[in-house]
């Protein structure tokens, strides 16, 4: 099985930019997410390897195998490159069978009716389907009709699975469940697969690399834990994580000969890092879960109130703040704290993500200055 | 050295470039195909537009033995000066032209009240009954045109202008000549044909107005009445202007009721006028009419875009299929029920009862028990009857029509539902181009072309050979292409929206599959669209088989229809013989279409009104 490679992608519809200047290896056997928000360009690039969307300017291969040059003007027809696509809404045809439906693809492929017969029968079972062959997709449940589509793609053994934001027609607790299905097939069939979603739990859950876009354009391209560890820029920073990353902006300076981040009358004293400099315009970026919530020191300026507590069950967020500036904390002790008690606060070690408020572009991780 | 090398690998590129760019195209035929359709459009409707333009501004050979100085075939303002200019001006234009305008106002008028009372009796009352009324409702529009016109005749018209009495004077009531001929009856019974538009549009306006909105406005304190004003009725307003835009479009080519109605006392209008210039020979002046009726049409319909377009947005409201407000009648039921029932008698009921009697009257305007006979219906020729016209079931000529009425109906529907289906498909998958953009308005075209109008252009069009095309004038296959081209509006809206309905992604997973264009359309797209293609039939066969207008002119005597041969007898005077051809034309259409309506399990009123 071939890896894709996009070389300088594009495309536009006149004016309005989808993908801009677009390259990515997606690497054989390996479970690529795009994740963004809606209109980043991330359907259309999947449509384009698919080969329903052409690209206005660039370069496609799967393996050595061209399949979209726009300067050669040339197309691979989609039925030739070897891909199966789920789409969001399933697509299943509603005047053929599950049966007929899987089977379609292998008519195409002119597979014998005795393979076919086999080869449905086979897929039907590894997902859990093979008692509804006969039904019409109206018969279905979502979560079934989920199946079915992606038996139907299976069914041709493509070498690329495409997938179009699959799960989110199911509700919340189907949708866990078929997440759990979705790795495990990938890791027992090793099968390249393109995963299109918005969903930043479900890249980070599923993915084995994770692609950000944004805009059209490409933000990051990472393992998902080190997407989450190090945002590259302040848009992937936001984007990936829930609740969302706490946010500071501020400018570098000196105080009382100690380097730190001034904000809003609050004073964050910083270990110095190279690229971040005197007068810098920055924001600081922290996690809720690297953030501790302390007694109060009268000796220290970071002394903060409570502002509201939620518990989710499993965890506990707490929101503080001292005048504008607010931080939401994941808190480790199981405490209620009511609203205007004082605290302190305290982060984690090498926790402290410092953008650039200009390129917004990440300069270094530091921590605070005991 | 280097640049000659560069030079060829450029020419590759080229050629590379074009062999993949037209491989391409071959793949994915919808742009191909548009061009095709868009081709066959222009000829067909286009084409026809500008021929006729040209015939007006052309010597015709006759008039050209009337001027000296002038050859046949020559550039001529002649026809411009005679219609709009010379002292002939009022008979060839100016007086038909205010004739036309004189009905088609206050006809509008009184249509879109009676389609819009009945459409809010029927949605938003609980009028017993509602359902079946519904039903009922859109029979005037199932019936030929001029089923009324002929039993209006039959009961009001008089002896002052020659021929029998008619049921009123037998009964000793002697109508004035006004009620019997002329404006009043032309505007009455078209009104009652075509209150059927507002009916539909206003009910499905009414229909699909999101009660969240009304009941807003209740929450909020308004009573029911003020809610009707403040809230309903402006969200109904683009329907009830659309219906009135569409009557008044429609009744500028109305042929039939001002040809029974108008010419006994010469009471004529633009489409009459162009009709007996054609029989008299003078086509470049019915040529000028007609332009003249598709610019009228066509203006009223540009000045319904302009208001309703930039309000479209309440019309467009997807409201849930929820509970409505329905309003109760209360103490008023029995009287309305009463009006509405004796509403549908006089328009549907005694029109064909009368019609069914006159069919058995020997002497005309004699009503007495005595003077009944089958003669009409079974008698073999009679000199001193009628000058020998056998009754209509012995008659060959009549099975003849019918059997072309048949014929036409069902070979142009056909026709219809395949080109609605082609162009539909491509004009919702080259959605925002300019070829899906043109080819969507030139289908819809004919529409506001009017009936006559249109049947006129396809005669100067097809009366000689063009081209590779022989001269179609007097063949069948001439029928079924007007009807095809003129009914095409109803079928393509269909296709649109069916396509629409079905997306993109149906046959993308098809694509995915490897599934070829044509295993696509056979396949997936086709058993997908069948439903949506029958009951798209079935309008278009409706319209064939009830048509005179577009016909009339075309029509040869071996081509003859049911409705022609109407029209042919009512010109004679021979009402019997008519009356009897118009009631195996109601029964043929209606069978017709309880047959069609029974296997798509479709619904004549959804296609309705376009």
């Amino acid at each position: 099985m071939p890896d894709i490679v996009l070389e300088n992608v594009t495309k536009s519809w006149g004016e309005v930019i989808a993908v801009k200047n677009f390259s990515l290896k997606i690497p054989d056997g390996s479970f690529m997410c795009f994740l963004g928000p809606s209109g980043c360009g991330k359907t259309t690039t999947l449509r384009m390897i698919a080969g329903l969307e052409e690209p206005t300017k660039g370069k496609i291969y799967m393996g050595d195998k061209l399949v979209y040059s726009s300067e050669e003007a040339f197309s691979m027809s989609p039925g030739d490159r070897d891909v199966g696509l789920i789409f969001q809404s399933y697509a299943l045809w509603p005047h053929m069978t599950v049966f007929q439906n899987i089977a379609f693809g292998l008519e195409m492929s002119k597979v014998s009716s005795q393979d076919t017969k086999k080869r449905v029968q086979e897929i039907a079972k590894l997902m859990g389907i093979d008692d509804l062959l006969k039904r019409y997709p109206s018969e279905l449940s979502g979560g079934q009709q989920q199946r079915v589509a992606l038996a139907r793609s299976l069914a041709p053994q493509p070498s690329c699975l495409l997938m179009d934001e699959p799960l989110s027609n199911l509700d919340a607790k189907l949708r866990v469940d078929m997440r759990t299905e979705l790795k495990r097939i990938h890791s027992k069939t090793k099968q390249t697969i393109v995963y299109v979603t918005h969903d930043q739990i479900e890249a980070l859950s599923l993915g084995t690399q994770v692609v950000v876009m944004n805009k059209g354009e490409l933000q990051q391209i990472d393992e998902p834990m080190e997407l989450y560890k190090n945002p590259s820029n302040l848009f992937v920073a936001e984007f990936v994580g829930t609740p969302r990353i706490n946010m500071v902006k501020g400018e570098i300076c000196e105080k009382d000969g100690q380097f730190g981040l001034a904000a809003d009358e609050l004073f964050f004293p910083l270990v110095k890092i190279d690229g971040v400099n005197i007068n810098q315009e920055v924001t600081l970026a922290v996690r809720p879960e690297d953030i501790k919530i302390t007694r109060v020191d009268k000796k220290k300026s970071l002394n903060f109130k409570i502002y509201s507590t939620l518990p989710t069950g499993a965890d506990i967020f707490t929101r503080v703040y001292n005048k504008k500036i607010f931080f939401t904390v994941r808190q480790e002790e199981r405490v209620i704290h009511d609203p205007e008690t004082e605290v302190g606060l305290d982060f984690i070690e090498n926790s402290l993500l410092i953008y650039d408020c200009k390129t917004e572009r990440l300069l270094g991780k530091t921590s605070l200055k005991k | 050295m280097q640049t000659a090398k560069k030079q060829k690998e450029n020419k590759n590129l080229f050629f590379k470039r074009f062999s993949n760019i037209t491989r391409r195209s071959f793949r994915n035929p919808p742009f191909i195909l548009s061009i095709i359709l868009f081709v066959i459009l222009l000829y067909l409707i286009i084409g026809p537009l500008v021929s006729m333009v040209q015939s007006s501004l052309t010597l015709h050979p006759r008039d050209a033995l009337f001027l000296d100085d002038e050859n046949a075939g020559d550039f001529t303002t002649y026809y411009l000066v005679r219609t709009f200019l010379s002292n002939m001006k009022n008979v060839l234009f100016y007086k038909p032209f205010l004739n036309t305008l004189i009905v088609i106002f206050p006809m509008s008028a009184i249509a879109v009240l009676i389609g819009g009372i009945l459409a809010w009796l029927v949605v938003r009352t609980d009028l017993p009954g509602r359902r079946f009324f519904a039903r009922i409702a859109i029979t005037p529009y199932i019936l030929p045109s001029w089923t009324l016109a002929l039993a209006w005749i039959n009961i009001f018209k008089n002896r002052t202008i020659g021929g029998s009495a008619g049921i009123l004077e037998y009964l000793g009531i002697t109508p004035p000549t006004w009620m019997s001929f002329g404006p009043l009856p032309i505007i009455i019974v078209m009104a009652l044909h075509y209150y059927t538009f507002s009916f539909l549009l206003i009910g499905s306006g009414l229909r699909e107005i999101d009660t969240r909105l009304e009941e807003s406005a209740l929450v909020l304190g308004a009573d029911q009445k003020i809610t009707i004003r403040k809230i309903v009725f402006p969200l109904i307003a683009p329907a009830v202007l659309s219906g009135w835009v569409l009557t008044i479009a429609r009744g500028v080519g109305s042929f039939s009721a001002p040809a029974f109605l108008g010419r006994p006392v010469n009471f004529q209008v633009l489409s009459t006028k162009l009709f007996s210039n054609l029989q008299t020979g003078s086509p470049g002046i019915a040529y000028l009419l007609a332009l003249v009726m598709i610019l009228l049409a066509i203006s009223f319909i540009y000045v319904n875009q302009k208001i309703v377009g930039t309000r479209k947005g309440f019309v467009t409201i997807t409201g849930k299929a929820a509970t409505k407000n329905i309003v109760k009648l209360g103490k008023a039921t029995p009287l309305i029920m009463t009006l509405v029932i004796l509403f549908f008698t006089f328009v549907v009921f005694v029109p064909i009862i009368v019609l069914a009697i006159e069919t058995f009257v020997k002497v005309p305007g004699d009503y007495s028990l005595s003077n009944f006979t089958l003669q009409y219906w079974i008698g073999k020729g009679d000199p001193h009857i009628l000058s020998g016209t056998p009754g209509v079931l012995r008659s060959p000529e009549m099975w003849q029509a019918t059997w072309n009425s048949l014929k036409l109906g069902l070979l142009s529907s056909f026709f219809c539902a395949i080109a609605g289906l082609l162009i539909g498909y491509t004009v919702v998958r080259l959605r925002g181009t300019f070829l899906s953009k043109s080819l969507d308005q030139v289908s819809f075209l004919p529409y506001l072309i009017p009936s006559i109008a249109f049947g006129a252009i396809y005669l100067s069009l097809f009366a000689k050979p063009r081209g590779f095309i022989p001269s179609l004038y007097g063949t069948f296959a001439l029928l079924i292409l007007v009807t095809t081209v003129k009914n095409l509006p109803f079928a393509t809206r269909a296709g649109i929206s069916g396509m629409m309905q079905l997306g993109h992604e149906i046959e993308e997973a098809g694509i995915i599959a490897g599934a070829g264009w044509f295993t696509r359309m056979r396949r997936l797209i086709m058993p997908l669209q069948k439903s949506n293609l029958l009951s798209g039939i079935l309008l278009p066969m409706v319209s064939a088989m009830r048509e005179l207008s577009l016909l009339i002119i075309l029509i040869t005597p071996g081509t003859h229809l049911l409705t022609t041969l109407t029209f042919k007898y009512t010109d004679y005077g021979y009402y019997s013989i008519s009356n009897a051809l118009l009631l195996i034309n109601i029964f043929v259409v209606l069978i017709l279409c309880a047959i069609v309506q029974k296997i798509t399990k479709s619904d004549l009123s959804k296609g309705l009104g376009g």
